[in-house]
Formats: C-alpha cells, sequence, structure tokens
C-alpha cells in the first residue's frame, strides 16, 4: 500500500489489524499505455498499487474514463499491461484465473438460465484454473447439475429453465452475477454490475449481494461510479484519478459487518461517503488541466460521463 | 415482463390470429390479380396462345397434372442436392473466413464476384461441360443460393465479437470453445435470413439449369410446351414453382422455430415489451 497519497485512514488501523488474510490480488506498480490513432502515446494506468485480502471486498471508484475497465482487462488476463505485475494468489494474472462479470449481463438468448450460468465451467482447460475448485471441464449435464442450488440460493428457482428474455433486469443481473460465481474463481471481477438497473432496483441488489458477500466470504473487486455503492458493499474503497490513473485515495469502510439497510443511515455511512466524494472532488477539473482531453480507449461509458469528477452516479 | 407459466395457451392461440392476419392481405390481393387476368385474357384478347385465362390453366394443369408431377421430381431433387451442397459449402467457407483473417479477405471479393456472374450465361457452359447429369443443375444452384448463405453466417459469427468473446477468453475459453458456444448459436438468426434469401433463388436456379438441358424437370419441360404453343402450360409451370418456391419459404418458420425454440420467447417478450 504506498499510492495512498494523503489518504484518510478511517479507522484503518482496526481492520488492518484484525484483518491476517493473506493477499489474494496483488498490483504492484501497474503503468498501462495504448497508442493513440495519430501515433501518439496514450497513458491510461500510471502505477497502481493495490491489494485485496483473501474474502475481502474492494471497490475502484474514479471519473469516466480513468483506466478501470482498463485495469479490469489486466487483471482477467485479456491485456498484457506495459509495465508492472498483478498476482493472483501469487501467480501472474492469466484468462480463467478471475471470474469476470461484465457491464451488461451478458446472457446468452439462446440459452436457458441454467445453461448461461453453467458456460464457465463448460469451456477452459484443467490447466487455466486456479482455485480450491480445480475441476476440468464440464460436459453440458454435469455442469448445468453444478449450478442447479446455486440458481435456488440466488432467487431463480423455477427459472432455471427460462429464457433470458423471460427474465426481469433484477433477475438477469443475479443470473450473471451465478455464472460469475459457479466459476469457483479465487477472485471476482465485478465490472458495473448494476449500472443499468433502475434505482430501486439497484438498491434492493446491492442489499442482497452485501447478504451474500458476508455469507460465503467471496474475494471481489468492484468497479464502480456509484459513491453509496462502493461505500455500502466494500470493505476499502480505492478512488482513482484522473486519466492516467493513480490512486488518489485508500478509504477503509470500518462500518459493522452485516451492512443492512439501516447503514444507509447511520452518520458512519455519510461520513464515509464525504470522504470518497472529498476524494474524488479533490481532483483537478477534466479537460483543463488534465495531461490529456479526449476520448481513450477505454469505456468512459458510464451513467455520469462527463459529470466531473464529484458525480456520484446515485 | 412474463414468468414462464402464464400465457402459454394465449400465445398458441394468438400465433395462429396473427397468421389470418398475415395472410388475408395478400390472398385478396392475389384473388383481385387473377381476377383481372381473368377478365383480360377472356374479353380483351381472346387467344390461349398468347394469354390464356387462369381458368384455361387450370383445367390444362390439371390434365396434365402426372406430367407435371413428373417433372417436378427431378427439380426439387435438383433444388434439394444444389442447396444442401450450398448449405456445406458456406458453413465451411465463413468457418474458415471466420478462424483466418487471410481467408476472409481472400474469399469475400471472390464471393461477390461470384454473385455477378449471369446464371444465363453459364448455364449452357455447365451443361457443355459436365452434361446433362445432376451435376451441373446442382451446382448452378449452389451457385445461385451459396452467396446470402455464407454471407449472412459470416456476419453472424462476427456478432460474437466484443463484449461477447471478452467474456469467454476471461473465462479461458479457446478460440474454438468459443466458436461452438457463441459464434454458432449466435449467428443462427442471421443464418436463416441469409436462408429465406437464398432458397428463393433455389428453384429458379433449377430451373434455368434445366433450360440449358435436361431429359425431365420443369425447366425443360417449359421449354418444350413453349415450343408446342400450348402457353397454357408454360403458365401451369410457372405456377408450379411459385408454388414451390413459396412453399420453401415458408418451411423455413417452423424450421427455425425447431432449431431455435429461444427465438420464439425473445419475439414474444419484445412484443411484451413494446405493449407495456
Amino acid at each position: 500500500m504506498t499510492a495512498d497519497a494523503g489518504a484518510a485512514d478511517t479507522g484503518g488501523t482496526d481492520a488492518e489489524g484484525a484483518d491476517t488474510a493473506s493477499p489474494r490480488l496483488e498490483i504492484s506498480g501497474l503503468f498501462h499505455e495504448f497508442g493513440t490513432a495519430d501515433g501518439g502515446v496514450l497513458r491510461v494506468l500510471d502505477g497502481v498499487d493495490l491489494t485485496v485480502r483473501t474474502g475481502r471486498f474492494a471497490a475502484v471508484i474514479g471519473p469516466s474514463g480513468s483506466g478501470k475497465s482498463t485495469l479490469f482487462d489486466i487483471v482477467a488476463g485479456l491485456t498484457a499491461p506495459t509495465a508492472g505485475s498483478v498476482l493472483i494468489d501469487g501467480a501472474a494474472a492469466a484468462a480463467g484465473r478471475a471470474a469476470y462479470m461484465p457491464q451488461q449481463d451478458l446472457l446468452f438468448p439462446w440459452r436457458t438460465v441454467e445453461a448461461n450460468a453453467a458456460l464457465g465451467l463448460e469451456v477452459g482447460a484443467v490447466a487455466q484454473r486456479g482455485g480450491a475448485g480445480g475441476r476440468g471441464r464440464l460436459g453440458r449435464r454435469e455442469a448445468v447439475a453444478a449450478v442447479r442450488p446455486l440458481l435456488a440460493e440466488f432467487g431463480l428457482g423455477g427459472f432455471e429453465r427460462s429464457y433470458p428474455a423471460q427474465l426481469s433486469g433484477g433477475m438477469r443481473q443475479r443470473a450473471a452475477l451465478a455464472r460469475t460465481v459457479a466459476m469457483d474463481r479465487p477472485l471476482m471481477l465485478l465490472d458495473e454490475p448494476f449500472g443499468a438497473l433502475d434505482a430501486l432496483t439497484r438498491t434492493r441488489m446491492q442489499l442482497w449481494l452485501a447478504g451474500m458477500c458476508a455469507r460465503h466470504g467471496w474475494t471481489i473487486l468492484l468497479v464502480t461510479h456509484d459513491v453509496r455503492e462502493a461505500v455500502f458493499l466494500a470493505d476499502t474503497v480505492f478512488v482513482f484519478t484522473e486519466r492516467p490513473a493513480r490512486i488518489a485515495a485508500r478509504i477503509e469502510v470500518d462500518l459493522p459487518a452485516p451492512r443492512t439497510a439501516a447503514v444507509f443511515g447511520s452518520p458512519g455511512f455519510a461520513r464515509l461517503e464525504k470522504l470518497v466524494l472529498d476524494a474524488l472532488g479533490g481532483q483537478p477539473e477534466p479537460g483543463g488541466a488534465g495531461p490529456r482531453g479526449g476520448a481513450g480507449p477505454d469505456d468512459g461509458a458510464g451513467p455520469d460521463n462527463g459529470a466531473g469528477p464529484t458525480g456520484s452516479g446515485s | 415482463m412474463s414468468g414462464p407459466g402464464p400465457g402459454r395457451g394465449g400465445a398458441r392461440r394468438g400465433r395462429r390470429g396473427r397468421l389470418l392476419r398475415v395472410l388475408w392481405p395478400p390472398v385478396l390481393l392475389a384473388a383481385v390479380l387473377i381476377g383481372g387476368w381473368q377478365l383480360v385474357a377472356q374479353f380483351s384478347i381472346h387467344d390461349a396462345q398468347v394469354l390464356p385465362t387462369p381458368a384455361q390453366i387450370a383445367s390444362a394443369g390439371w390434365q396434365q397434372r402426372s406430367a407435371l408431377w413428373q417433372n417436378t421430381l427431378p427439380t426439387l431433387e435438383e433444388t434439394g442436392a444444389g442447396f444442401g451442397l450450398s448449405f456445406a459449402v458456406s458453413w465451411l467457407v465463413a468457418g474458415l473466413m471466420d478462424f483466418w483473417g487471410p481467408a476472409r479477405r481472400a474469399v469475400y471479393p471472390l464471393l461477390v464476384a461470384s454473385q455477378t456472374v449471369p446464371i444465363i450465361a453459364i448455364a449452357p457452359l455447365f451443361v457443355v461441360v459436365l452434361g446433362f447429369s445432376l451435376l451441373p443443375k446442382m451446382l448452378l444452384v449452389t451457385l445461385a443460393t451459396f452467396f446470402p448463405l455464407a454471407v449472412s453466417l459470416a456476419e453472424g459469427f462476427a456478432a460474437g465479437d466484443g463484449d461477447a468473446d471478452r467474456l469467454l477468453r476471461s473465462m479461458g475459453a479457446s478460440r474454438w470453445e468459443a466458436f461452438v458456444k457463441v459464434r454458432v448459436p449466435g449467428a443462427v438468426p442471421f443464418f436463416f435470413t441469409g436462408l429465406r434469401v437464398g432458397i428463393t433463388y433455389a428453384v429458379g436456379g433449377a430451373v434455368f439449369a434445366e433450360y440449358a438441358g435436361a431429359y425431365l424437370g420443369l425447366g425443360i419441360y417449359m421449354e418444350q410446351m413453349q415450343n408446342a404453343f400450348r402457353t397454357d402450360l408454360v403458365f401451369a409451370s410457372v405456377f408450379v414453382i411459385a408454388l414451390l418456391s413459396v412453399l420453401l419459404f415458408a418451411a423455413t418458420y417452423p424450421l427455425e422455430r425447431l432449431v431455435a425454440p429461444w427465438r420464439t420467447v425473445q419475439r414474444a417478450a419484445q412484443r411484451a415489451d413494446r405493449a407495456v
């Protein structure tokens, strides 16, 4: 943890002291640059250090186009970084090591809910599989049998044989999350999982996810535009700067363990929300003082696109 | 947004109602056109060798039904064999194009060029080189139908690019796994669009090939009847050809429901969403 420049340690010592778990994800000195169309170089990540311990929930929040999606591509093993290292359980990140949930639910319309959830078990070589599961590739039938109990737990019982087109938005997101969980990888990467949902459904999903995490002890790295979502769900919030991204602040969330709806109204929640907002707002205005303007190859397609660094997105 | 339970029977009843709504306008229009034709042929032209009336065509066709049927069978056989070959080759070529960039760049222009070849010009050549057998007819049907199939498939495969491909790669899937699990099923709706375009050319392609040289078939039968000034039987053959094409076209819909049942569900859900 080197880059928490002036980060507020809001009772962080407390959490750190209790936390003796080993690091599951270790990102150190991560740089990434893209070649631009006019022959220039666009630096997206500028020395990111970030650690997520086993069983912990970390959130990355930052302005649109600040390199969060690039970070995910690198951790998911889809893009090789320009420099720096990404270790998952001590081994270099590679495709198939982390379970990745993209922004859109990306359920395939020709697969039933159970077949969609089982997809991750049907592909990939044994050698690429990390984690405790260590299963080989399964046939469709075995894979579906393996995910069925999960679907019931995800509130999708009775809809196993339905097609995604028959589900509501919240159910589709739960099915996509079931597909991510079913892969049984050491680390889950959630890329704005609830960004496309209406506010009410989103809040319900956040409450539900908090409950599921408390029960299962998943290790999660979440990217979000939503300050409230980050504070509510995460144990640690990493605030990114404008592109090129560095970590502007690392904020330990010391809210009580069962994160329920009551948490939203607690004074601690408001204090942490303000801390994150301040960390986001204490940055130069986009475009003006930023080192390079213009749209980059990064996603930049968030709901608060162009709203500036203080937008809470909710 | 509907659950899986309610509305199944309603959907079936709705489908029958939709079928009726879809069918009556073209049927009505056809009746009007045939009626007009009957009037023009009966009261203005008076010459069955120039323009027979629909009634004359129907009765001549009915009298010669065994000859028509005898000539329909080889045409159907050529259509089936040619379209089967077209199907196999289009999957092979589109798959090759999907896996191998150079193949895509090399094959695409040739595909387009193959469509600009006039079948009328090339049909006699095929017969000269390959004789009166099934083969030249089969190849002409393939040539006439191959392009829409291959192009729609190639586009369908490419629809699996982007986010779906990223997801599959993040799962550690191989290129082949991504192809089988995502690109092929995702291409099915595209394929049926191409199939509907291609199948309307198929019977016509077989008839053209027979025109250039055959012992039996609707193409050669038409030519013989034309030489015998039996215009009514020429029209009867045309009617059979049109009917075959329409039936083949219509058959793609139940086939699609069979191959891709999820499309029906998806369309119903989209209709429900629009209705809300």
